[in-house]
């Protein structure tokens, strides 16, 4: 043990001295070969080659999310994710030549149907009026009714229930996986690296053809989605209030699409959707594993090769304007209480993204973070403190996003205990200058788990896509740790002493409810 | 949660054979969905196996593609060896151990030494096993090693740390209702499990029971070199490597562990259950008692649940019941693997009015499996998943040694993940249908739901029936 105590003795006045080895061990070490290659039609695809198993991840951004909904299509990026699992003109089907003028039936019945129900409160208001000659819609109603049930039942002889599942499972696909983001929608999977072919060719046929068949049942599995997500988790219905209180412009306002929303969506309004943001142009490809980048690129050509470009659609227009005094908002739920603080921030290219970076892992990053040290540890308020942004990218967000703040309170404090406590830790942040061994200390820790990220095969596909994606350039991902290294301590009094006034804030409390009964 | 909507698409496996009504034209079918591929070629490297003088079992395996290393330790520890009037012992010890300090440094000076250097050194004591795990780079390797062994050998237990650590368990209680998905998972298993370890969970009164004396005690029971094996990958000299472990650990001595007796399972009494909650969707949850780890059917059931529901997304249950009737986001089933017999359950969420509906649908595709079997599709869809994503197991050296210490630790020979892929390969129709018969039983189901109970489209059963269970 003597050798040991040796290195203990040491540590107390050595910090910084320590610190100069552990950033050493820079990933510039790290090999970081990503081979690019752009087709003609603006598609992006960026190859990692790693022989260790016979393997490959494959990672597809596209630019386009919920952030690019609009009122009357609220949900439609998230229900058009889960779409593009139903199969294209050959997968999923028996006999497409038959099932096409079916779905394009039950879309015509499906919106006549929801005209006249449109126009049955409309009657029902002038029957209660006691008005004379009020038409009587029901049995139109049920005379459609009755031949969309005809209609469906011949859909669902017609389809091969989740083929396309069954394709990538059987040929033993893991990470099979999708998710809708604001900015961005991805879809990935992890293959055995003979299956490259494969996976070319299913996903330019997804591309290419794809059916949104089963539109109306995946419609309910959408709304079951946020009941079991948001309507009956108390933090996340809370986290609803924060976004919607704190944006009152911006489409980041709205956390998770409402059930009248989707209810409403239609295949055709989604085949819409599709067509306007689903492009070549605004989709990158990354591969990591076992392949070569020239197969991949000659793959993409042939496969990706033929679709068209298609006009870049406008950027968002709006602008959140700035909040000019504290906004406060409650939410009773049948759960103990809950805090969210909300502060709005910068998008991915502000020059002060960076310092925001570094402002989390000084708050809330291990138990050594300010947060946790005094809110947990010293003044034992609350159990659990953590920050992050919203919406929340790896790459940053496109518009100005939401630096966000969760404390779990501990009985008997209560949540107003916990913002006094937070806005002490906050208000010093802009005060005064962090110690160089704490700046040391997150700078070594992003460091860490800037090599961990490029561990697997997903994770390092993921991070190039995302970078790729918002930048243009994967190599953001590797400029964001010379920016950081400039990151000082003047920089973040500055930062924090601007973006931590009371008058940018908003604050979600969750109160307790009692059940009924 | 908050960054990304990310929906669940579970791994899935194919049901083909079952709605075969019609028969695809040939030129339907997409040109792709019938290619074949020869079978994966890999021999995948073997992490080297050796013991340190004092018998702790260590697995190796270089990997210089970064300049990091991960070490896991695998402490044959858990909740089941102590009494239920100490439940939550075991976890908290496991806490505590990595929160609480060591002999060289307090708690503030460890959790400073381990993060200015961007090391993660986590813990933590479940039911039957503990895993202690350390993530850094490889140029620190030599003091996150210390560091480690250290809180593997001589944690301090701090008085402070372990008075936090207890006051937010408390909070965790008072917490414990608040979603749903935690309320059924902890009502399930208590239903299934009475007063059996795998059933309980902390209370008041067993966290008061909880010391740092009794933590101190634990540990010192099961934390014996001869009960803890190391599994290890990274960018070190393999050379040096049982010297550097020798001067960590070389002077633990290893002594006899004393193993509590752990009581046997005793099969649950079936019954209908139910827990008002004011929601608007409600947790189904139902099931009876599962298998041991080392059930020789296991293969059949891992096909079974796979074709059942545990396949994801051409489960039958999710075609049924996600697909056709869009009733649920999430359902499934599963059969969990213990030392002791595990459960079989199945599990879904849905809104109120379709409640009854959607239980007994599930209920008959159960019923289904066992009555009529499978189709030979659902057995090749399913066995190719299973075959063809073997090699994901070998992705990276961190998983490959970690498997192949976790199959020494849970009793399995050095070869088990060879013949697991033999034994699924020769599985056959008539293996899986008799596996349904013989372990699912319809009429022992211990059946639960969490939701608003008066909203339901038809009550889960008459007042005679049902067990109205109050929450604490």
């Amino acid at each position: 043990m003597g050798h040991w105590a040796r290195r203990a003795s040491g540590l107390s006045c050595s910090l910084i001295a320590l610190a100069s080895v552990c950033t050493s061990a820079s990933a510039e070490e790290v090999a970081l070969d990503v081979k690019r290659h752009v087709l003609d039609n603006g598609m992006t695809i960026l190859v990692v080659e790693r022989h260790t198993a016979p393997v490959f991840s494959a990672y597809i951004h596209y630019r386009v999310g919920s952030a690019n909904e609009w009122p009357g299509m609220i949900g439609a990026a998230h229900l058009l994710e889960h779409m593009l699992f139903k199969g294209t003109t050959t997968l999923g089907t028996k006999d497409y030549a038959r099932e096409a003028p079916l779905l394009a039936r039950e879309d015509s019945l499906r919106a006549q149907i929801t005209r006249e129900e449109n126009r049955s409160r409309m009657l029902n208001f002038q029957r209660s009026l006691g008005l004379a000659d009020v038409e009587d819609n029901a049995p139109r109603i049920a005379q459609l009714t009755a031949e969309l049930e005809a209609v469906k039942t011949a859909l669902a002889d017609l389809v091969e229930k989740n083929e396309y599942e069954e394709l990538y499972n059987r040929n033993g696909a893991t990470s099979f996986n999708a998710g809708t983001g604001y900015d961005g929608t991805t879809y990935y999977v992890a293959l055995p690296s003979n299956r490259l072919p494969l996976f070319f060719e299913v996903e330019g046929d997804r591309m290419a053809n794809p059916i949104l068949r089963e539109f109306y049942a995946e419609r309910d599995v959408v709304i079951e989605e946020r009941r079991l997500k948001v309507d009956n988790e108390g933090d996340a219905k809370l986290f609803e209030q924060l976004i919607g209180t704190a944006f009152i412009a911006h489409p980041y306002q709205i956390f998770w699409e409402w059930k009248s929303e989707v209810a409403q969506l239609t295949r055709p309004k989604l085949v819409d959707f599709f067509k306007r943001y689903y492009a070549p142009n605004r989709m990158v490809l990354a591969i990591v594993g076992d392949v070569s980048a020239e197969d991949v690129f000659a793959l993409a050509d042939h496969h990706f090769g033929p679709t068209p470009r298609q006009p870049d659609p406008d950027p968002i227009a709006t602008v959140e304007p700035v909040q000019e005094g504290e906004r406060r908002v409650c939410q009773e739920f049948d759960a103990e209480p809950y805090l969210s603080v909300g502060y709005h921030k910068t998008a991915f290219d502000d020059p002060d993204e960076i310092v925001f970076r570094v402002i989390h892992r000084v708050l809330s990053d291990g138990r050594t973070s300010r947060l946790y040290k005094s809110l947990v540890l010293d003044q034992q308020i609350a159990v659990h403190v953590s920050t992050y942004d919203f919406p929340g990218s790896e790459s940053g967000d496109l518009y100005p996003n939401l630096l966000g703040i969760d404390v779990v309170p501990k009985a008997p404090h209560t949540t107003a205990d916990a913002e006094q406590a937070l806005y002490a830790e906050l208000d010093r942040l802009g005060r005064e200058p962090i110690s160089a061994d704490e700046l040391q200390k997150v700078k070594n820790r992003i460091e860490a788990d800037f090599v961990w990220s490029l561990y697997s095969n997903l994770g390092l596909a993921s991070n190039l896509a995302e970078y790729e994606a918002r930048a243009g350039n994967w190599r953001y991902l590797l400029t964001v740790r010379d920016q950081l290294a400039k990151v000082n301590q003047n920089d973040i009094m500055r930062v924090a002493s601007i973006a931590f006034r009371p008058q940018n804030r908003t604050v979600a409390t969750l109160v307790p409810m009692e059940p009924e009964g | 949660m908050k960054s990304l909507r990310t929906q669940t698409w579970l791994i899935a496996v194919a049901i083909a054979g079952m709605a075969a009504s019609l028969t695809p034209p040939a030129d339907a079918r997409s040109p792709y969905f019938d290619r074949t591929f020869d079978p994966i070629q890999f021999e995948p490297p073997t992490p080297s196996r050796f013991q340190l003088g004092n018998g702790m079992i260590v697995y190796f395996l270089p990997d210089q593609s970064l300049p990091v290393v991960t070490v896991n330790a695998l402490v044959r520890a858990g909740g089941v060896y102590t009494p239920e009037s100490q439940t939550g012992l075991a976890s908290i010890t496991g806490e505590t151990m990595v929160t609480g300090g060591t002999r060289t440094f307090d708690p503030d000076r460890l959790d400073a030494f381990i993060e200015f250097r961007g090391i993660r050194l986590d813990g933590s004591i479940g039911d039957e096993s503990g895993s202690f795990s350390l993530r850094c780079l490889a140029e620190d390797f030599d003091t996150a090693l210390s560091v480690f062994a250290e809180v593997l050998r001589f944690p301090r237990f701090d008085s402070a740390r372990v008075n936090l650590a207890l006051a937010d368990a408390r909070e965790d209680l008072r917490r414990q209702n608040d979603s749903p998905g935690r309320i059924i998972a902890r009502e399930f298993s208590k239903l299934v499990y009475g007063s059996h370890p795998y059933g309980r969970s902390a209370t008041e009164q067993t966290l008061d029971a909880v010391t740092r004396a009794r933590l101190i005690d634990f540990h010192k029971q099961f934390f014996k070199p001869n009960n803890i094996m190391l599994a290890i990958s990274g960018s070190i000299d393999g050379a040096a490597l049982k010297q550097r472990l020798e001067s960590a650990f070389g002077d633990w001595v290893s002594a006899p562990v004393e193993w509590p007796q752990i009581p046997g399972v005793q099969a649950p009494q079936p019954g209908l259950y139910q827990i008002a909650k004011d929601i608007n969707q409600t947790n189904i949850r139902f099931g009876h008692l599962g298998v041991e780890r080392h059930n020789p059917d296991r293969y059949a059931l891992r096909v079974l649940n796979d074709i059942l529901g545990g396949g994801g997304f051409t489960s039958r249950m999710m075609e049924s019941v996600r697909s056709d009737s869009g009733w649920a986001y999430s359902v499934g089933t599963r059969f969990t693997a213990l030392n002791q017999p595990g459960v079989f359950y199945a599990s879904c969420q849905t809104k109120a009015e379709t409640t009854m509906k959607t239980l007994k649908l599930m209920r008959w595709i159960v019923d289904d499996i066992i009555d009529r079997g499978i189709a030979q599709d659902e057995l090749d869809v399913a066995k190719d998943a299973i075959l063809n994503s073997d090699v994901f197991q070998y992705e990276t050296p961190r998983e490959i040694v970690e498997r192949y210490a976790w199959m020494e630790y849970y009793g399995f020979p050095q070869d088990q993940m060879k013949k697991d892929v033999e034994a699924i390969a020769a599985v056959t129709r008539a293996d899986v249908e008799a596996a349904a018969r013989k372990y699912l039983h319809p009429d022992n189901y211990v059946v639960l739901v969490v939701g608003p109970i008066d909203e339901f489209d038809a009550p889960l059963g008459s007042a005679s029936e049902v067990n109205t269970i109050e929450l604490e």
